[in-house]
């Protein structure tokens, strides 16, 4: 299974662009989608997921076409939105029994089975007499996962999906999904670039609707490898190392600016050359994109 | 800072589009009612002005509880809630604002906007008497006095009992939809608080319950006349002022607790429910990994879609059902149902046997305005109820074609409705259970409710549906659909089109019967059922097309994607196949209702009547002969709906002059009856078919006192089915018509002469016509005619009439002979007596019960299973023979009988010797209670009576007609009810009679007239007349009045023309009539005279030995009034008016025995009385048994003082 995007673009009727002719190859296994709030993620996803029609483009999953044939894709979708709610006072089998029947899963056994097996997994089934709608965040997201796991889908899209999550809850999420992961191509969007670094095989940044980047992480960390400087800086000059000097990042140590310069010499005194991450990739390609 | 917040909310109130929206709503709705005549509301009639301040009042008062409801919900939510909503309250609460400023800045800034709308009613009311199409006469001056009395006994007190309330519940729920159902709840105590004022005994207390103070308002202004209506407002003073210093109190106390209550910090049960997550979170244990879950299979058949399609109508109709508002809505609706079903009354306080179709009727009384609003409001959750949740991009990426969305959750609304009405079936039966009845008849509860109320509220499910689905936005989707309803509902109207096709969701009205079931109507009702169940069908694959999934923008886009989901093979199969049977319906219908069937709106058929007028009223006078003698065979076919009849009539010219040619008005249209006339040797020389006028040129002029005879035939063949049955009176079991319906009338009809102003001048005719001929001596050729025909006076009729072996066919007189033959059965009658030109045809499977009474057959025909009041009507008759007999004249028929019809009309009518009586009155009475009044009983010595007054003396057509014939019936019933009841129950009746009459005046069309010169007004004949003659008889004694009646009789009685007028019968009263009491002749027959009668005071003294001085002050006051009601004082010149005291009520009973009872002369307003009585006085007053007019009959008798 594999997930080609090509050319996709997404004006909305505002007029704003939302995604710029965005090409991409996906494979099995873990991809992770790294842009700030408002690049465009979640629209790319909405599109892959069928709730979306792109303004020109297309996506092909397999052989299915997926803007011509939505239902073939549906059939093999598992999605968890980036926000989501559920029915108000419902409980978690009956939502999880009722998407189960939607996504074709006709046998009340195998249902039942299976729905068991996936509560168990994200561990709600002592909560399974409770409303959702009484669940904390964490639980109420790990209700997502189950429902996107419902079937086996070929193609997992998760968006955004540790946001607001607290760390231990996180840990258990990004578990779940490396367990299942190699099994199928599953997107996952984030704005946390240690998210992409820990789960993913491959990976690609986008910002204001644009492609700047795909590949492997290791790969691009490799590409800024002795191309990083870093200087611990008075707050009041960090104006002026901006003019001067190709700054990607800025972030306080100790109460005191640590700004990160990239250059492929060392750009002057005092800098010292840094061990770039992928945080450094991910901004360093914000920041030449402009 | 109050005025900060003030401000603000002003600002953002008059931002929204939903104050102006009001406005409109407010403006257009007034405005159509006040400048036309398709629109009413308030019911301005006749000479009351179109902007008369009562009608003006009246809106006020409505658009304050409706509107004031329905706009403070909006706005008051809003004022509490938007804070909340735009989760902007973290913030400004935790600046240092003051809760004081805040809190009734919002309250005023909401208060304020929220009564902004009524402007749109001021302007209306101003604007409306200068538009160009309305007729300025029916307007009066602007209405100022009743503006500021909206303003301040409605408006301001309304919308602040309302935005208290709803203020407070929001801002202490914090939630839109526990405002929302607490509109409901004020919605509701309204309803109960209309229930508790509809007995009269109540009053009082329920001027003082009604929040809203409408009904305060109406009790105070329900005997208001014509001219009060026109100048008078109800302003802020008596009860009217005490119930809104109530109810702003209970506003305030309840805004007062809210503001206590309220506080910036967050409501503490969210955090709660957050933390019980939390820590049921810490408890969990980290699972170990297991790579797989188990396998399933999957299926994407059409069985698969029909599984996922029952799922989601379960998921949404729980969801419903589970939710707080649903369960609030349907346990107010029971509430609300139940006080009606508890309260239910017939008349005069007389309750019916709960029979199945009264308890349907009164349980959709009550119960389909809640249906409408959990349509409405439940169309729209559903709708975006996954958008709402924010579930929608989970629930649309599923594989499950879209069409299961939209049905499912159609069908979970329409389940909904199922539910309700299935629990409305239980509480019907329920209710009949707990009042002792146990004929519960579930296939009437099923065949109303469970299919053709749940039908009819399918087709508007379907529209809110789609309406939403096509607005996409959810508010302008509930706004879009309530312009819908009310569109539907008023627009029609404006193009005179009346078409079951056309207006949505119409089916034809039905009635069911027990006697006839649902006979006539099924056709009809099958067909245009399907009909819109079809189209329904069609919308709603409009809606699947247009369906949101995903998320799209423009409408544009959204178009593409319905076109994109055309292209599927299925969906296109659908539709055309739908499209195809609906069309092929539409036609069948179409040619059936319009074709087979044309009907005319109610406009047309007026100008037609019109025309009518126009073109032959010149014959009105023409001399005509008059039928002496009609020999009828009539055949019934109630299987097929079909009249086959053909008379033999003799007419002889009665003129002075030779009659050379013969008028015909066929009438048959109204009826459907086909009609033809064929005198032998005469010619048709004029045939107006569309008016339906002929006249026929005789061979040879009829000579005056010759006689010929000619033929008539009257065939009434139903074809398919129509838009609305427009003749019930041919029906499976129970046909019921009367001659005139089969008979051609020979001359100009004058009785369907067009009588409302308006329709009048609208169509050129003299606006001002006059009803009746003037009262005046002598009478002149007005009193060639009773007012029952003008084409015969005393006739034979011998009738043949056959019908269905298993029914019995009744015709005038007696029964001469039965036979079968040809599989049919056959009855000949013959009257005894010549008779009025006046009598119907009748055939049903009847029971029939049979006594004798001085060798007369005495016979009550009835429906199986309603035995219950049929001794008690076989009393009345034989009660009433004997009192009618003894004291007016003999009587001429061989039977009395009544007759059971179905309850398509309710009524009771006499024929000679012949009364049938409607299924729905009577027959279904309950009368265990010995408190109430006695109807059947009543009713049927009142018919009883018309066989003397009417059957033997009839008034010319002339004022005052009817008080020989419906005064005096209701006079002699009252005689006979008294003899069986008592003086006690007298006064009860009476006392209803009154309330009638006073009522009835402010509502006359054209002009109330004295008694004597009655317009055929039914307040004035019947409810004063009784009130008139109770009191003359009282002066003068039974005896007298019946010496009076007595001679009358007998020289009246079956004489040929001219008919008598009052003016020949009042010597007869006057000669009965002491001189000292003459001047009540005066008062009560040729004038509108009215008591005031009060007692400012009562006290009593203990004088020992049991026994009590009482000092009564009284107040005496009498006026005359115009035919508009304007009243002049005139003195008292010695009238005579009782004083009376009240022992103590027994044990039970409302009012104790009157212990002492004098007449007194009164010759000033001011009156004190001494009395001594021997037993403890409890109430003392003046005119205890309301033997006079008074329009505050209440303050006659009052509390004795100790």
């Amino acid at each position: 299974m594999h997930l080609s995007i090509q050319h996709l673009t997404k004006t909305y009727a505002n007029g704003v662009t939302a995604l710029n002719d965005v090409s991409l190859e996906i494979g099995k296994g873990m991809f992770g989608f790294l842009g700030p709030n408002g690049a465009g993620k979640s629209t790319l996803m909405k599109i892959v997921a069928t709730l979306l029609e792109p303004t020109s483009g297309s996506v092909q999953f397999g052989d299915i076409n997926v803007l011509q044939q939505p239902d073939e894709l549906r059939r093999r979708l598992g999605y968890l939105p980036q926000e989501f709610g559920v029915y108000p006072r419902i409980t978690p089998p009956e939502l999880l029994h009722h998407m189960a029947i939607l996504k074709g899963i006709m046998n009340k056994n195998e249902r039942t089975e299976l729905i068991n097996a996936l509560l168990e997994r994200v561990n709600l089934f002592q909560h399974r007499k409770k409303y959702i709608s009484s669940f904390s965040g964490g639980m109420k997201q790990r209700i997502g996962i189950a429902q996107a796991l419902l079937g086996n889908p070929q193609l997992l899209i998760v968006d955004e999906p540790t946001a607001g999550l607290d760390p231990g809850e996180r840990n258990r999420f990004y578990n779940l999904l490396a367990d299942i992961g190699d099994e199928m191509v599953v997107i996952l969007s984030t704005h946390i670039v240690e998210d992409v670094y820990e789960l993913c095989n491959n990976m690609a940044i986008i910002d204001k609707g644009k492609l700047l980047y795909s590949g492997a992480p290791k790969d691009a960390i490799a590409g800024l490898s002795g191309k990083i400087w870093e200087k611990a800086i008075p707050k009041s000059e960090v104006a002026n190392y901006q003019e001067q000097y190709h700054v990607i990042s800025n972030r306080l140590v100790a109460g005191q600016p640590l700004i990160h310069v990239l250059s492929d010499a060392e750009p002057g005194a005092g800098f010292a050359l840094a061990e770039a991450d992928l945080e450094d990739v991910f901004f360093s390609a914000i920041a030449q994109q402009g | 800072m109050l005025k900060e917040f003030l401000r603000l909310e002003l600002k953002q109130t008059f931002k929204q589009p939903m104050v102006y929206i009001f406005i409109l709503i407010n403006f257009l709705m007034i405005f159509g009612a006040a400048t036309s005549d398709q629109i009413t509301i308030g019911g301005s009639v006749g000479n009351i002005h179109k902007n008369a301040p009562y009608i003006v009042l009246f809106w006020l008062s409505f658009m304050s509880f409706f509107f004031g409801l329905l706009s403070t919900t909006a706005f008051m939510n809003n004022a509490a809630l938007r804070d909340y909503n735009y989760q902007f309250h973290q913030i400004l609460f935790s600046s240092p604002i003051k809760k004081g400023g805040y809190f009734w800045g919002r309250f005023l800034g909401g208060y304020i906007g929220a009564m902004t709308p009524a402007l749109g009613v001021f302007l209306a009311i101003f604007l409306a008497p200068y538009m160009p199409w309305v007729d300025a006469e029916r307007y009066g001056p602007f209405p100022m006095n009743a503006l500021w009395s909206g303003i301040v006994v409605y408006i301001i007190p309304n919308f602040f009992f309302c935005a208290a309330i709803l203020y407070g519940v929001a801002s202490w729920s914090k939630s839109t939809i526990t405002s929302f159902v607490a509109a409901v709840v004020l919605l509701v105590a309204y309803g109960v608080a209309l229930n508790l004022v509809s007995d009269l005994e109540d009053e009082q207390l329920g001027m003082l319950l009604d929040p809203f103070a409408i009904n305060t308002t109406t009790i105070v202004s329900k005997y208001w006349t014509v001219q009060e209506k026109n100048t008078l407002a109800v302003g802020l003073s008596g009860l009217v002022l005490v119930n809104r210093l109530i109810w702003m109190s209970v506003a305030a106390v309840v805004l007062l607790l809210s503001y206590w209550r309220f506080s910036f910090q967050e409501k503490s049960r969210a955090g709660k429910v957050s933390k019980k997550g939390k820590s049921a979170e810490s408890e969990q244990v980290l699972p170990t990994f297991g790579n797989v879950f188990p396998k399933t299979s999957h299926r994407y058949n059409f069985s698969a879609n029909l599984r996922q399609f029952a799922n989601q109508v379960k998921v949404d109709f729980l969801g419903v059902v589970r939710s707080v508002p649903f369960v609030v809505i349907m346990l107010l609706g029971a509430f609300n149902m139940g006080f009606a079903l508890a309260n239910a009354e017939e008349a005069y306080g007389v309750t019916q046997l709960p029979v199945t179709y009264n308890i349907i009727d009164l349980i959709r009384g009550t119960f389909s305005f809640f249906i409408f609003a959990i349509i409405t409001f439940y169309s729209g959750t559903i709708v975006w109820k996954e958008r709402d949740a924010k579930m929608n991009d989970l629930y649309d990426s599923l594989p499950f074609p879209g069409w299961i969305t939209y049905l499912s959750k159609y069908f979970s609304v329409v389940g909904l409705v199922a539910v309700i009405l299935t629990m409305a079936t239980a509480a019907g039966v329920l209710t009949q259970a707990l009042k002792g009845y146990y004929n519960f008849q579930l296939e009437v509860y099923f065949w109303s409710f469970l299919v053709l109320d749940l039908l009819s509220f399918a087709f508007f499910t379907a529209a809110a549906m789609v309406i939403h689905t096509l607005v996409n936005q959810k508010y302008l989707g509930y706004f879009v659909f309530i312009v819908f309803l009310i569109v539907n509902e008023f627009i029609w109207g404006v193009f005179k089109i009346d078409s079951n096709l056309v207006v949505f969701g119409s089916v034809p009205s039905y009635t069911y019967s027990d006697m006839s079931k649902w006979g006539p109507y099924v056709g009809s009702l099958t067909w245009f059922n399907t009909y819109w169940a079809l189209f329904c069908a069609l919308l709603s694959v409009l809606g699947v097309l247009f369906w949101v999934r995903g998320h799209v923008g423009s409408f544009k886009e959204r178009l593409a994607e319905a076109g994109h989901r055309l292209r599927q093979p299925a969906m296109r199969g659908v539709l055309a196949s739908l499209l195809l049977v609906w069309i092929a319906t539409a036609s069948f219908v179409f040619y059936n209702a319009e074709v087979l069937n044309p009907h005319r709106h109610s406009e047309r058929l007026l100008d037609l009547l019109a025309a009518y007028e126009k073109q032959y009223k010149k014959y009105e006078h023409k001399a005509q002969p008059r039928m002496t003698n009609l020999k009828y065979f009539i055949d019934i076919y109630p299987n097929e709906r079909d009249v086959k009849a053909r008379a033999e009539i003799t007419i002889v010219n009665k003129s002075t002059q030779p009659i050379d040619s013969v008028h015909f008005t066929l009438n048959g249209s109204a009826n459907g009856f086909k009609k033809q006339v064929i005198i032998p040797g005469a010619k048709l020389v004029f045939d107006d078919k569309k008016l339906e006028y002929q006249i026929f040129r005789l061979a040879k002029p009829l000579a005056p006192g010759d006689s010929i005879k000619y033929q008539i035939k009257a065939d009434y063949i139903s074809k398919g089915f129509e838009n609305e049955v427009s003749f019930n009176e041919v029906v499976q079991n129970g046909s019921f018509f009367n001659n005139q319906d089969l008979l051609p009338l020979i001359g100009y009809q004058p009785d369907g002469e067009l009588s409302e102003k308006k329709d009048r001048k609208k169509r050129g005719l003299n606006p001002n016509r006059k009803r009746v001929a003037p009262l005046q001596a002598p009478c002149g050729p007005a009193c060639d005619n009773t007012y029952l025909s003008n084409f015969s006076d005393w006739v034979n009729v011998e009738t043949v009439i056959s019908t269905v072996p298993d029914q019995i066919a009744v015709a005038p007189g007696s029964l001469l002979k039965e036979w079968n033959k040809d599989g049919r059965r056959y009855f000949q009658y013959r009257l005894d007596h010549p008779s009025w030109n006046f009598y119907s045809f009748i055939s049903a499977r009847y029971e029939v019960k049979r006594e004798k009474w001085q060798g007369r057959n005495l016979e009550v025909y009835y429906q199986k299973g309603h035995e219950y009041n049929v001794p008690k009507m076989m009393k009345s008759i034989r009660k009433s023979l004997e009192y009618y007999t003894a004291n007016f004249a003999p009587y001429w028929h061989q039977q009395a009988r009544i007759i059971e019809f179905p309850r398509y009309a309710s009524f009771a009518q006499a024929f000679p010797g012949t009364m049938p009586y409607s299924e729905g009155i009577g027959f279904i009475s309950d009368l265990k209670d010995p408190d109430d009044i006695d109807m059947v009983y009543y009713i049927v010595a009142h018919e009883m009576g018309h066989q003397w007054w009417a059957h033997e003396v009839c008034g010319g057509n002339v004022q005052g007609a009817t008080m020989l014939s419906e005064t005096f019936a209701q006079y002699s019933a009252l005689m006979v009810m008294e003899k069986e009841y008592g003086r006690e129950q007298m006064k009860k009746f009476l006392k209803y009679e009154m309330d009638r009459y006073l009522r009835g005046r402010g509502t006359e069309s054209q002009k109330e007239t004295p008694l004597m010169k009655g317009e055929n007004q039914g307040y004035i004949h019947y409810r004063k007349g009784s009130v008139v003659m109770y009191a003359i008889r009282d002066f003068i004694g039974d005896t007298a009045v019946n010496a009076a009646m007595k001679s009358f009789l007998r020289d009246w009685a079956y004489k040929p023309a001219p008919y008598p007028t009052t003016l020949d019968y009042m010597p007869y009263l006057a000669a009965h009539t002491p001189d000292s009491l003459k001047y009540l002749l005066k008062d009560l027959f040729e004038d509108i005279t009215l008591y005031s009668n009060r007692t400012i005071s009562a006290k009593s003294k203990d004088l020992g030995k049991g026994k009590y001085e009482i000092t009564l002050q009284v107040s005496v006051e009498k006026f005359k009034s115009d035919s508009l009601g304007r009243e002049i004082q005139v003195p008292l010149k010695g009238d005579y008016l009782d004083i009376g005291v009240m022992g103590e009520a027994p044990k039970g009973k409302k009012e104790g025995p009157l212990i002492y009872r004098a007449r007194h002369r009164f010759t000033k307003k001011d009156n004190t009385f001494k009395i001594v009585v021997d037993k403890k006085p409890a109430k003392a007053g003046v005119d205890p048994y309301l033997l006079f007019v008074d329009r505050i009959p209440d303050d006659n008798m009052k509390k004795v003082e100790n």
